[in-house]
């Protein structure tokens, strides 16, 4: 049997263990000891001694030292060794006054016979997901969520198992509490100084929430197998991309700054950005190669190549700022071979090196309205037609220089939609990635980068 | 803040897009890639990407500086300077299957650098060498 798809893991890099038990299933009766530093049961065949009583048997019985409890259900048992024991990852399904009855992938005694001198631990974070004896990921079911709590952390995480569509895998960092959806600094930051890549994600169907990579020798996030859905997530100073996805998936709230090449590469693939940000990274702030892909509401600013690069894409660009990227022959959007479905609504195309947009092919038929094009080095467009409602006027940033990109009044209500099909409704949306916020409107719930 | 370099404004020493000439450091600018850059003795720098293309490159002039989290891909560092949480890997740049510009990481540090180019790395000094996409603006 496999482990229940309600396990929940903990992982706490700096202070938990590499052998702890480390899960604990949310819907069983006991207590949950994962969420302590410290295993709550460590047997060591010497204070707490074991043994089981047959071949292929699921029951582990406590000769010494140790009595088991009712708390004890739900808990993840990592046997790293013994005498006819599988090492692995078992969850504690039963218990009476001498014994736990587990359930893992394998049986925890083997074919041999009866199982002794049998080490392991119970309860406890462990230190990483891809580290110990039996790794976490290596058990990773759909269902199962992941927390990793913020702390120093330097770990090659490699992802391989595969949930599903309908039941994903949750990886997600927090700062002080369990779902705190942290930001900043409070997010999990895996530092590799100068190592391999913090994550690469080669099952299929993740979420990864609110963690950090950065120092990579390559890429910080690597997704080879999809979909895969990262949020509030943030990647810098890697030695190439930021993130680098091959497969579907979609990018929420995510950072991406200082890398020495792409902030984020998006191959063949369908992939969106929303409300992510891109800058200072020494290549171009995101490309796409071939397939669908959509970019709202987000920031590329002082790259030192393009803004955004398109081949062979169907790109959908709304809402977007892109400022100031750096070079000769650099631009805000640059496209080299792409289809005629491409559409470009309500972005900000200003300060860049040479043109706002710019396209190698001559037809390009590409919907294009309600955008500004101000302060680009070169013209405002090449190749692309001019929009009925598009503006030139300065876009007001807040304060370009500190990163913030609000835009001013020039821009406020200018966007599409406008009035509706039919006359019976009128949108008002701003140009720009950073909406405006009047006095008396909704109250924003908090941020993500 | 406008961009360090345009289409239509370059530092005097502006070569290609590779070597794009020195400027002061300026702290509303974080990105700094290909730039040789003075920075004032003793400031503390925060965020700022100096990455070069070539390893070992003599990019940044200064004495007594504290670099967080910064990338200095490629730069040499002085022994003067410290650095907290910084990349200092050096790389050389390669094509990718697609023919763009990506890295070959040889090493984490200047110090362990031992100036063996692989030999598909892009050669970026001489402008008509560049081939693979690059525009070369004169």
């Amino acid at each position: 049997m496999a482990l229940a798809a309600t396990i929940v893991w903990e992982i706490r890099p700096a202070t938990g263990g590499a052998n702890n038990g480390g899960g604990f299933n949310s819907a069983a009766a006991g207590t949950d000891r994962s969420q302590q530093a410290a295993a709550q049961v460590v047997i060591d065949n010497a204070a707490i001694v074991c043994s089981t009583p047959g071949a292929n048997s699921n029951t582990l019985t406590f000769d010494a030292g140790y009595t088991p409890s009712a708390a004890d259900v739900g808990n993840i048992f990592c046997a790293t060794a013994g005498t006819n024991i599988n090492a692995g990852l078992y969850e504690i399904t039963a218990q009476d006054a001498t014994t736990w009855t587990v359930t893992g992938a394998t049986n925890l005694t083997g074919a041999g016979g009866a199982g002794s001198a049998v080490t392991g631990n119970m309860g406890g974070a462990r230190t990483g997901l891809s580290t110990g004896t039996t790794t976490v990921q290596s058990k990773l079911l759909g269902g199962h969520i992941v927390y990793i709590k913020n702390e120093a952390w330097n770990e090659a995480v490699a992802l391989s198992a595969s949930g599903t569509n309908d039941s994903m895998i949750t990886v997600e960092g927090y700062g002080t509490t369990r779902g705190d959806g942290a930001t900043a600094s409070n997010r999990p930051l895996n530092d590799r100084n100068s190592a391999g890549a913090p994550f690469v994600i080669s099952g299929a169907c993740y979420h990864v929430k609110y963690l950090k990579a950065t120092r990579s020798n390559g890429i910080g996030f690597s997704i080879t197998n999809g979909p895969v859905l990262l949020i509030g997530c943030n990647s810098y100073s890697n030695a190439t991309t930021g993130f680098t996805t091959t497969a579907n998936g979609a990018f929420v709230g995510c950072e991406a700054y200082s890398n020495t090449t792409i902030g984020f590469s998006l191959g063949s693939t369908s992939a969106t950005l929303f409300g992510c940000y891109s800058h200072d990274n020494t290549a171009t702030g995101c490309t796409g190669t071939t397939g669908q892909k959509t970019h709202a509401f987000c920031i590329f600013e002082a790259n030192a190549s393009h803004g955004l690069s398109d081949t062979n894409t169907f790109t959908k660009l709304l809402n977007c700022t892109l400022d100031g990227n750096t070079g000769a022959s650099t631009d805000g959007w640059n496209i080299t071979s792409a289809d005629s479905t491409i559409v470009m609504m309500n972005n900000i195309f200003s300060n860049n090196g040479r043109d706002g947009t710019r396209s190698t092919l001559g037809g390009l038929q590409a919907w294009a309205d309600c955008n500004c094009y101000f302060g680009n080095a070169g013209v405002a467009r090449t190749n692309f037609k001019v929009g009925p409602n598009d503006t030139t006027s300065d876009p007001g940033f807040a304060n370009r220089s500190g990163g913030d990109f609000a835009v001013g009044t020039a821009m406020k209500g200018a966007g599409f939609p406008g009035v509706f099909p039919g006359g019976t409704s009128t949108g008002y949306l701003d140009i720009g990635a950073v909406q405006r916020r009047e006095l008396g409107g909704g109250m924003y719930r908090g941020g993500l980068m | 803040m406008k961009p360090l370099v345009t289409a239509t404004d370059k530092p005097d020493d502006y070569y290609n897009e590779y070597f794009r000439g020195a400027v002061a450091f300026d702290p509303s600018w974080r990105n700094y890639s290909y730039h040789a850059v003075t920075v004032p003795d003793g400031t503390v720098v925060e965020n700022c990407n100096f990455a070069q293309a070539e390893p070992k490159t003599e990019a940044i002039t200064g004495e007594n500086l504290v670099f967080r989290n910064c990338n200095l891909s490629n730069v040499a560092v002085h022994p003067s300077w410290t650095l907290e949480g910084c990349l200092t890997a050096q790389s050389y740049i390669v094509p990718d299957a697609d023919g763009n510009d990506s890295r070959q990481f040889v090493c984490a540090t200047p110090d362990e650098f031992d100036d063996k180019k692989p030999e598909h790395a892009r050669p970026v000094e001489g402008k008509d060498t560049l081939a693979g996409g690059v525009e070369v603006v004169e």
